[in-house]
């Protein structure tokens, strides 16, 4: 791109921030800042959450998965003593219920037909990729939509939330994880066939530190661990109050906190804010880079399987209790079980998703 | 390629433009809407110390505490 351009992109982001900030405080403001660090990172090594297990199972490369060990695994040295020592920030805690398995799973198995998991989809819309901007809206509805029906998934069953860090101690839980985390890193070392067929060198790695320690600032800052589909729900619920559905006698937006950040403004809820830092922070990324809005090729069985599968990736989520961010990144990095639950069911999934990916005549 | 038609190209261009046009149309609505925000009742910059604000929403969370 033109040198010329990218101070207009600096003083893009400098005037986004001044808005948040002007609009919703400072704390707002520094979200928005760590959102923008999270899409450029995301953005510049391409690190990918889907692509890492579809490299996986398709070449048996476990380079991405090794990747995202890594920015778990760092997040988590850091989160769970934090988590433990300071009762006023809370973790990533979903309960274990039928719902998780269920939404888990066809998440795993969606995000391979979109080409895009939360974070993944999101960062990809504000590089302008065509499918995932055409996959978003779905993802907004689904996301409203499995909240609206979340009771009801619900009544199949449910275990109350589990904290590692409770049960067993903050240093045995994260001895325990880091242990878990190593020895499926050595399984999967072991077991290739191939490295570099999507990342090559250290720089994927480098961004999964980068990632981790944006997300820990994301604690810090917002009190909460990094999410992404409550933030998406969130605007879904605002624009169905808008066209007058009355939500007041919903389980879960009906709740006194739900009503108040649907009639608050969007830019005062962290998760919207961390997500609109991310589009904007993957649009610089990829137009300093000149890599944006890539041209994409696909039939219209394609188009109307990627617009599905972000609906389905929006519902699913919702129902496991948080995507690759919500449930796997910050679930284990703050020592939640659901999300090792999640792990397993979405991985199954991606098994699943692959072959109906390569059935759909998408390319690797 | 099974779907019987050949692949086209999207105009990415085009609808990230509109993409980006109707994000902030949503968030400038929303905030006209939105009641206006009391500017000596912000929460202090950062949770450590301070907390999350009250009601600030997780994927993780659950409609109500679930049955045990």
């Amino acid at each position: 791109m033109p040198l010329s351009r990218r101070p207009a992109l600096v003083l893009l982001v400098i005037a986004a921030w001044l808005v948040v900030t002007w609009s919703a405080g400072l704390r707002q403001g520094f979200t928005f800042l760590i959102g923008i660090g999270l899409g450029s990172v995301l953005a510049g090594v391409s690190f990918g959450f889907t692509t890492g297990w579809r490299a996986w199972l398709r070449e048996r490369d476990p380079t991405g998965l090794l990747a995202q060990f890594v920015a778990i695994g760092v997040a988590m040295t850091i989160s769970i003593p934090l988590l433990a020592a300071r009762p006023e920030l809370v973790g990533a805690m979903g309960p274990l219920s039928v719902s998780l398995l269920a939404g888990a799973f066809v998440f795993g198995a969606a995000m391979q037909v979109a080409d895009g998991c939360g974070s993944g989809t999101l960062y990809k819309a504000g590089q302008g990729n065509a499918v995932s901007l055409a996959a978003l809206p779905g993802f907004v509805a689904g996301s409203f939509l499995g909240a609206l029906h979340l009771n009801d998934w619900l009544a199949l069953g449910s275990l109350p939330p589990v904290s590692l860090p409770e049960r067993l101690g903050a240093a045995p839980a994260l001895l325990l994880q880091a242990a878990v985390l190593a020895l499926l890193g050595t399984y999967f070392w072991r077991q290739r066939r191939a490295t570099g067929t999507r990342w090559r060198g250290r720089g994927v790695y480098f961004g999964a530190v980068l990632l981790a320690l944006f997300a820990v600032a994301n604690l810090l800052v917002a009190g909460q661990p990094w999410g992404i589909v409550y933030g998406l729900g969130l605007w879904g619920a605002k624009i169905a109050s808008w066209a007058g559905m009355d939500l007041a006698g919903n389980a879960f937006w009906g709740r006194a906190a739900q009503q108040a950040q649907i009639a608050a403004p969007l830019l005062d809820d962290v998760t919207s804010v961390s997500d609109l830092g991310l589009l904007l922070g993957a649009f610089v990324t990829a137009t300093w880079r000149g890599t944006a809005c890539p041209v994409v090729r696909a039939t219209r069985a394609q188009w109307l399987a990627a617009i599905a599968a972000g609906f389905v990736l929006g519902y699913s989520s919702r129902l496991a209790f948080g995507c690759n961010v919500g449930a796997y990144f910050s679930g284990i990095s703050t020592g939640s079980l659901h999300g090792w639950v999640w792990f397993a069911a979405a991985f199954a999934g991606s098994m699943l998703g692959v072959r109906l990916r390569a059935r759909l005549g998408f390319s690797g | 390629m099974n779907a019987g038609r050949s692949p086209r190209a999207a105009p990415a261009a085009a609808m990230a433009a509109v993409f980006w046009a109707l994000l902030i149309a949503f968030v400038v609505f929303d905030w006209l809407r939105a009641p206006q925000r009391n500017r000596f009742d912000e929460p202090p910059p950062f949770a450590l110390g301070s907390g999350p604000v009250s009601g600030a929403g997780h994927c993780a969370i659950a409609p109500s505490p679930p049955k045990r």
